[in-house]
């Protein structure tokens, strides 16, 4: 959105972008969808059905529950902090959706070449850090302010997660940047997508450190220990009732498809996937007809969803296959094996810009 | 030795299979009925009943109570008769056991939720 | 900094309450968790939030509706109670049953073991967060109750027992059914054993948590599972066998399972592998399964006598003292539930873990608490123990609503 609005027009057009398409109407019905396929998926690995009965195969689940939880009695416990208890929700749902916004879905930007976010700007990787941090300094701010022995705990766990699994996200994150030679999100992808395929060898150890991480971040099994249902009776969420939990568990499920779509843009290609086939229809007379006309506001969005829903998959089917760590494991692990294993990715990446590619003729 | 992810292949397997769910109220295959379940209590045997009210004295949650015979019931010897106050059984069957003459009987009806309390007395 | 003194930093200590009402646990029961960061230094057990006065009622019923009464005061372990309360009248009327009947009895109570087990395992399993696991072993727990029902009729509540025998024979053309479905079931506890042995995440919330050592477990008189996962050997099928037990046990095929782990791993690993080992005893129950009669006429008045009559439940050895006066109904019955057992040693076993494992390792007794509670109130402050009678119960309570009038409606 760096363009300035010069006309009426184009400040229509530009809330519209923010309010509806690739904005928050879009990504709100795609963290819903998202939710769907993830308790599908996850029921589905336990041989059970899942969702059913709400539109086609329970699709519309996720939408009446956060329905029913907006009519539910909102209760504020007496000892909490009322203001600080109320803004967390809220604050929580619009750094998720800010995040979502750097997202390259759409070509909002033809000016530029390639695939822009609503937002985007040289350096908002590091934006995006420092927003993803303030999620979980909120979850802490949200645990103490409800006062209540279960919400204090659950918020030094998180405070603990987040030690220890903050430092392999930035560096897993920092691999596609120093690939790419830029910090802006929509620019590394589209530098890494036209990059040598030799790339890929390097994205691979980052993609994985980068979808564990980000299954820390996002508080599901196995480090779900910050609100452990069978621990400390869902930590920090314990005393938010009615129209705050339906705001959080909208939040979370937007932090969903934040994640599921910065594991596409970074270290999947972002929303391209017919113009990697090296055919002359495909990689050039498609790109420019996807990227001129209006056959690439419907094509990005779906290759976009098409790869997020395989993300969420992963991440759904991890979340299947494990028990719940104790946290000083979870502490344990990270320190032990993720932290030395992102440092270990780093410096082969580094090693191969400086040495390999170069003895190889690789650009 | 311990490793990661012991029932991947599992989930795999379950996640193509059928599914265990039984969609229950929609369809009763898959839930398998045996033939010899207790269910709903039946007075089965009016004819044969003699009013002896050994069922009233077995039943060990005093579901079974005598009334005495209604016009439209089958006159017993004594003129009573058992009715079931359904809330209060157990179904563990032991009225079916003591009774001599063999008048009353467990269907393998299961489906027993009723609105009000009236509508829980069998006659 | 300029002293040299080491500094010592203590985290400030937190009461955290598990219960009455807590997602781990799934019947009131109240422990008092003191925590430091997220150690436990103290814990406190307060339990009595179930009680239902069944053995007051048992008073006042005949025997015959007694089995029933003492089925349904645990619904997971309903055919122990209700065998080894038949065993105690037996027992009281110096009767013998048909070796039908025990053999019947015996299958009743293994199965029920089987599915006890599962369950157990189930639980366990989502104690710790692993929901996957808990979904399967429960799919597969079905099939035993499916056995169960076909066999008794009903699901939960088998009530297969009467005094003098058992009130359903097991058709033969089941049995071939009955064999099929302890093969898969079979083929699926082998495959569980392996996820509860090799799965890293569900053995590194087990392995060496909630140690509970062998002198401590003797001392504090655990039973069951917990004891065998300690290494004290006590198991009542084995030690004293009664009715099926006793042939099976001159087989010398089976053999008491122990675990000297001491800590949740090894009572979990106990359970899986007497699972296994209750197949095997139902497999041999089948096959040799005498014909004849299935039940004795037994006069409903029972000679004066008191008697004592054990059985090894899942949780552990229960316990049923019983004393007849000549009448039909009994003079006193009391009930010692296998998880009253374990609860002595729980606030030992809860010190010095973290928070996070307090649920399994509560889990870990497979504590029943409606089996358990009785009116005993017990003073925190002085330790005094006071046994309420009825009619000073009944004072107090009069007292307490005249205090507290209902709201007229």
């Amino acid at each position: 959105m760096q363009i300035f609005a010069s006309t009426p027009l184009d400040i229509l057009l530009q809330i519209l972008w923010v309010l509806v398409f690739p904005g928050i109407l879009f990504i709100t019905t795609l963290a819903l969808l998202w939710e769907w396929v993830d308790r599908k998926v996850y029921a589905r690995m336990q041989n059970r059905i899942g969702p059913l009965h709400t539109g086609w195969r329970g699709i519309l689940q996720p939408l009446m529950d956060f329905f029913k939880l907006l009519g539910k009695e909102d209760l504020t416990p007496e000892k909490a902090d009322g203001r600080g208890f109320a803004a967390v929700p809220v604050v929580m749902l619009v750094l998720s959706l800010t995040l979502c916004m750097f997202l390259p879905v759409v070509d909002v930007n033809p000016s530029m070449p390639g695939v822009q976010g609503i937002l985007s700007f040289e350096g908002d990787l590091i934006l995006i850090l420092f927003l993803s941090t303030l999620v979980a300094i909120l979850i802490i701010l949200a645990g103490y302010f409800s006062s209540n022995p279960f919400g204090q705990t659950g918020a030094a766990r998180t405070g603990m997660l987040l030690v220890s699994f903050e430092i392999p996200l930035i560096i897993a994150l920092i691999i596609p940047a120093t690939l790419a030679g830029s910090l802006s999100v929509s620019t590394i992808m589209n530098t890494l997508v036209r990059s040598s395929p030799a790339t890929v060898w390097l994205l691979m150890l980052p993609f994985i450190i980068f979808l564990i991480t980000s299954e820390a971040e996002l508080e599901r099994i196995p480090f779900d220990v910050s609100h452990a249902e069978t621990e400390i009776v869902h930590g920090w969420q314990v005393e938010y009732s009615g129209k705050k939990l339906a705001l959080i568990h909208l939040a979370e499920d937007i932090l969903l498809v934040y994640s599921a779509g910065l594991a596409t843009t970074l270290f999947l290609g972002g929303p391209y996937l017919l113009e990697f086939i090296p055919l002359r229809l495909f990689s050039v007379d498609f790109a420019t007809l996807a990227a001129t006309t209006w056959v690439g506001w419907v094509y990005y969005p779906l290759v976009f969803m098409l790869k997020s829903a395989v993300v969420v998959v992963i991440l759904s089917n991890m979340r299947a296959a494990f028990a719940r760590w104790r946290i000083d494991q979870i502490v344990r692990y990270a320190w032990r094996v993720m932290v030395p294993l992102a440092i270990l990715s780093l410096f082969i990446v580094q090693v191969a810009l400086v040495y390999v590619f170069p003895m190889l003729g690789v650009v | 030795m311990p490793r990661l992810g012991k029932m991947e292949r599992e989930l795999l397997r379950g996640a193509v299979s059928k599914p265990a769910t039984v969609v229950y109220p929609a369809t009763k295959r898959g839930l398998n009925i045996p033939k010899g379940l207790r269910g709903r209590w039946e007075y089965a045997e009016p004819a044969k009943c003699t009013g002896c009210k050994i069922c009233e004295r077995v039943c060990p949650s005093g579901a079974i109570e005598m009334i005495e015979c209604r016009p439209e019931d089958v006159k017993t010897k004594t003129g009573y008769r058992p009715i079931c106050h359904f809330d209060r059984c157990t179904l563990c069957n032991q009225c079916v056991e003591s009774c001599p003459r063999n008048v009353l009987r467990l269907t393998g009806e299961f489906e027993m939720a009723y609105l009000s309390r009236e509508d829980m007395v069998i006659y | 900094m300029t002293s040299t003194e080491k500094r010592v930093v203590i985290p400030p200590r937190v009461s955290i309450p598990i219960g009455p009402q807590h997602p781990a646990l799934k019947e009131p029961g109240m422990f008092k968790l003191t925590i430091e960061g997220e150690y436990i230094v103290d814990a406190e057990v307060n339990i009595g939030y179930n009680h239902r006065g069944v053995e007051k009622l048992a008073e006042s019923n005949t025997h015959i509706q007694n089995l029933y009464l003492l089925a349904r005061i645990c619904g997971i372990c309903s055919a122990t109670h209700n065998g080894n309360y038949a065993q105690a009248v037996e027992f009281a009327a110096e009767v013998e049953i048909p070796e039908r009947a025990k053999y019947i009895r015996t299958l009743i109570w293994e199965l029920d073991r089987i599915h006890s087990h599962i369950l157990w395992l189930g639980v366990a399993f989502h104690e710790v967060g692993f929901d996957t696991a808990f979904m399967y072993t429960w799919r597969d727990r079905e099939v035993v109750m499916d056995m169960l029902e076909s066999i008794s009729g009903n699901r939960v509540h088998h009530d297969m027992n009467t005094v003098g025998g058992v009130r359903r024979n097991v058709p033969d053309e089941l049995v071939p059914r009955l064999l099929r479905g302890l093969d898969r079931l079979e083929e699926r506890m082998k495959y569980y054993r392996d996820v509860v042995i090799y799965e890293k995440t569900f053995w590194d919330r087990v392995a060496g948590v909630g140690i509970l050592e062998t002198d401590v477990a003797k001392r504090t008189g655990a039973v069951g599972p917990t004891a065998r996962g300690s290494n004290v050997p006590v198991d009542v099928r084995f030690n004293d066998p009664t009715q099926a037990y006793i042939p099976m046990m001159d087989t010398g095929d089976f053999e008491m399972v122990l675990s000297d782990r001491c800590d949740v791993a090894g009572r979990s690993v106990v359970r899986v592998v007497e699972t296994l080992q209750a197949i095997d005893m139902c497999r041999w129950l089948l096959q040799n399964m005498p014909d004849g009669p299935i039940r004795e006429r037994v006069r409903p008045r029972i000679q004066p006598n008191e008697v004592l009559a054990r059985h090894e439940a899942p949780r552990g050895e229960l316990i049923h003292y019983l004393v007849t006066n000549g009448t039909d109904k009994p003079e006193r019955i009391k009930v010692r539930a296998p998880t009253h057992a374990n609860w002595v040693s729980m606030a030992h076993t809860l010190r010095g873990n973290y928070l996070a494992d307090a649920p399994i390792i509560l889990a870990a007794i497979d504590p029943c608490y409606s089996c358990t509670d009785r009116v005993v109130i017990v003073d925190a402050e002085d330790d005094t123990m006071e046994l309420v009678p009825l009619d000073v119960m009944r004072v107090r309570a009069n007292k307490w609503y005249k205090m507290h009038p209902r709201r007229e409606e």
